[in-house]
């Protein structure tokens, strides 16, 4: 509790911090408070605001949130100050930092530990919230009141579990010279970017929930939320999507088992938000563009908010073993019961008011049409996410009845194989059909995707490939890029300016290109990785898929905070160094270097295994064919997303121009 | 109110308590609720080899135990395997036991063939690696010959940190 850890604060005033240093933890410790009561006023003042429709009230509440966000803030940059002036009489920075750790790391240990990482995503929901609720003041006065008091909730549960549960304010009785210093994995330049990005990714999801919520909660299941609620879920699932890639970069490069993807829980739960999100882009537009799929849309969003409380539970509780475990900590409890409100909020309010919405307008269309594809992927990705939760709560159920099981990747990849592959397929067929009926022009239209599957099996084939699944997702993946590139060459030819006119339709399909070329290189990368383990004496060679290494020795290097055992191998004109980092200040704790050379059709993956004592050196040697496509693959979706949505055009004009009522009171 | 929705509400409420159970009793089990067991008799545990025969570490005493929690979708448990191997090799008077824990079969199968342990190796068949306070993988447990838990070691172990803890059971 807060006024235990304050008591021994005396102890530290004596130190040779000085006073200064205590004061930070004390203030921060005092804005997280008055965040979490400005936060909680704005709460209460917002409900009873919506209920009266008193903008005075919706004025204040909405004011009292912006307080709340800024003190969090206050409280960040104070832990930020603490982290970098070096302060160790606060048990955070003790714990995640030393005096050897280079600055950049220090200023990243904010979000290298439990604590610190939930003041980010409180940060970040703050800010972002605060902008959703400038954003849409438009909206109408209930819904916005209501938007407020649900991200006033959230945002005072946060800061409830900082200031009382799990403080980055705590403080040592006695302050240390000198921290622990940050666990060696995270000692990487991509400590800097991973983490903050897939964190905010999860806090946004908040906002298009919230907003969700709040239009069940005023009964206003219209088309305006859909506009203000879709861009701030493509934040989300553009920053989830980059969080997602940045992580198995990372991973690639850092953990050194040669893969990027190993369907551990941390992964799975940042996955299945994504998914959600992912279906609720598309079936968005179905709800745009045809007034359909109301209640289904915002279960969608509100799904999407729910798998991001779970995963943030299953991350931060310790009930499932996992490489991103945190520390020891009790908050698990107070996460299962937010977990529960949550749940049963949104199952409330969707029962009572989803059906509330008027019919769908007109016939209902065809099952071959624009419509269908859209509702048949939405279900193959909710087939996907079932697979992937199954196999994430499986540990717990099974436990739960006393004979504990666990499923691996053979699971994943058979239960999930076959949807993704139908998803690839409607990547192909599905931007090439009309709303509302197919006709025979779109026959016509598919006989570009069918013709570069056919060559692309025929290139398989007489390549001598007699993997199933290759044979399955390479045709697949020629088939989707067709589409793409069929729909681009017939804009360039009838009508380029439509390219600029329709940038969010054609923004769309350069990220699936980029999703094709993704798909491309997980396949390769996946179904052609080559291994070997070899020890090699100093001039030694070892062969694999063509490529030759030849070890031309070790060498141990002193740095700042670690011992480097380096080993040599000669690539061609080029010097692969892997090796190995032992760090003196944590019990000794390795760290294996992975070196990594890229040529253009794969990477030459090397592991440092050990340096013997009569000089030989043990690798693994990996060939990843492909492995850039993944992350160009990335970058292209992202740059499609970017480019489709800057300037976006205001969809309420664009359903008055289709004359669909924007308004739908239930 | 209709049948159909009393029907999916009922299912969606059994469900929906069968998971928020499912969490609760992974918070009773979690793997960083247990007491430490450094100092005190290692908890029991056994495991089951390729081969069918049972190990039960209790059934070690006499012999200093390195026992290692590892999974075959671990990364840094491939790369602290040569380590250990080693190790093993050099030390044929310490019991190297690898239990390998939350893998499958098949999982587990595949490993032992690309990368065969030179000691018993298997998943556990009696006790749990929460018993040992098992968070992450790989955690490395260092037993004295009296069976007591004299140090452990969480992460990938590189040969100079295993020598000074085999150092430390030796004596």
């Amino acid at each position: 509790m807060l006024g235990v850890s304050l008591a021994p604060a005396t102890d530290a005033g004596k130190s040779a911090a000085g006073l200064g240093v205590v004061i930070l933890g004390y203030l921060g410790a005092g804005a997280l408070l008055a965040g979490l009561v400005l936060g909680g006023f704005s709460a209460l003042l917002s409900f009873w605001a919506g209920i009266r429709e008193s903008p005075v009230f919706i004025q204040i509440g909405r004011r009292a949130f912006f307080g709340a966000a800024a003190m969090t803030a206050l409280a960040a940059v104070l832990l930020e100050v603490a982290l970098l002036t070096h302060d160790f009489s606060l048990a955070y920075v003790a714990e995640h930092t030393d005096l050897s750790t280079p600055t950049a790391l220090v200023a990243a240990g904010f979000y290298g530990g439990q604590e610190g990482s939930l003041l980010y995503w409180t940060l970040i929901l703050g800010l972002l919230g605060s902008a959703s609720l400038v954003a849409g003041a438009s909206l109408g006065g209930r819904v916005a009141a209501y938007a407020t008091g649900i991200l006033a909730v959230i945002l005072s549960f946060f800061l409830f579990v900082l200031a009382v549960v799990a403080s980055p304010f705590d403080l040592l009785s006695i302050t240390p010279p000198d921290g622990l210093g940050l666990n060696p994995v995270l000692r990487d330049g991509g400590m800097l970017i991973h983490p903050p990005v897939v964190l905010a990714g999860f806090a946004a999801f908040a906002i298009p929930f919230s907003f969700a919520a709040a239009s069940l909660l005023a009964g206003r299941v219209d088309a305006a939320w859909i506009r203000h609620t879709r861009r701030f879920a493509l934040l989300a699932w553009s920053l989830q999507t980059a969080g997602l890639l940045l992580g198995m970069w990372w991973a690639y490069h850092v953990l050194g088992w040669g893969g990027y993807w190993g369907w551990d829980p941390v992964e799975n739960v940042a996955l299945m938000p994504w998914l959600a999100t992912t279906a609720y882009l598309h079936s968005s537009q179905v709800q745009e563009k045809r007034g359909r799929l109301r209640g289904w849309n915002l279960g969608l969003v509100m799904l999407a908010f729910l798998l991001v409380v779970f995963g943030t539970f299953i991350v931060r509780s310790g009930v499932v073993p996992s490489v991103h475990t945190f520390a020891i900590s009790a908050i698990g409890p107070w996460f299962l019961g937010f977990l529960f409100v949550c749940i049963v909020f949104s199952a409330v309010l969707l029962a009572a008011r989803a059906n509330a919405a008027p019919a769908a307008l007109g016939r209902p269309p065809a099952p071959v049409s624009r419509e269908g594809a859209f509702v048949l992927q939405n279900l193959l990705l909710i087939g996907v996410i079932a697979v992937v939760f199954w196999g994430t709560v499986l540990p717990l159920v099974s436990g739960l009845f006393g004979l504990e099981r666990v499923v691996g990747t053979p699971y994943y990849e058979r239960a999930a194989a076959p949807l993704f592959a139908a998803l690839l397929a409607l990547l192909a067929i599905g931007p090439l059909l009309p709303w509302r009926r197919a006709g025979r022009p779109t026959m016509r239209a598919l006989r570009w995707p069918a013709a570069a599957a056919a060559l692309a099996l025929v290139v398989l084939g007489a390549a001598g490939s007699r993997s199933v699944p290759v044979l399955i997702a390479v045709p697949l993946a020629a088939a989707a890029a067709a589409t793409v590139l069929t729909e681009y060459g017939r804009a360039v030819v009838r009508k380029p300016e439509v390219l600029v006119r329709k940038r969010r339709r054609y923004g769309a399909y350069l990220a699936h290109l980029g999703l094709v070329v993704v798909v491309v290189g997980v396949a390769a990368s996946h179904l052609g990785q080559q291994e070997k383990e070899v020890t090699l004496a100093p001039g030694g060679k070892v062969t694999l898929a063509g490529y030759t290494l030849t070890y031309t020795g070790s060498e141990q290097r002193q740095l700042a905070d670690h011992t480097d055992f380096v080993a040599g191998l000669r690539f061609g004109d080029r010097t692969l160094e892997p090796s190995r980092a032992t760090y003196a200040g944590l019990g000794g704790q390795a760290l294996t270097h992975v070196a990594i050379t890229t040529t253009p059709v794969a990477d030459v993956y090397v592991v440092l295994a050990g340096i013997n004592e009569d000089g030989t050196a043990s690798f693994r040697v990996f060939v990843n064919p492909l492995v850039t496509w993944i992350w160009a693959g990335g970058a292209v979706i992202i740059l499609g997303v970017v480019l489709g949505n800057a300037g976006e055009r205001g969809v309420e004009a664009e359903l008055a121009r289709r004359r669909i009522p924007i308004t739908l009171t239930a | 109110m209709t049948r159909r929705s009393a029907v999916l509400g009922a299912v969606a409420i059994f469900l929906g308590s069968i998971l928020i159970l499912s969490l609760a009793w992974g918070l009773q089990h979690a793997a960083l609720s247990n007491p430490p067991v450094l100092g005190k008799t290692a908890p029991r545990l056994a495991i089951e080899t390729t081969s069918g025969s049972q190990v039960r570490v209790w059934e070690l005493q006499g012999k200093p135990v390195v026992l290692n929690f590892w999974a075959s979708w671990c990364g840094p448990c491939v790369e602290e395997g040569g380590v250990l191997a080693r190790a093993a090799q050099a030390h044929s008077d310490v019991a190297f036991v690898g239990a390998d824990n939350r893998d499958t079969t098949s999982g587990f199968s595949a490993f032992e063939q690309r990368h065969p342990h030179p000691y018993p190796a298997g998943p556990i068949v009696t006790g749990t690696y929460q018993s040992y306070g098992v968070a992450g993988l790989p955690a490395t447990f260092f037993i004295d010959s009296q069976g007591v838990v004299l140090a452990s070691f969480t992460g990938p172990l590189d040969s100079k940190t295993l020598e000074h803890y085999l150092g430390l059971i030796a004596s």
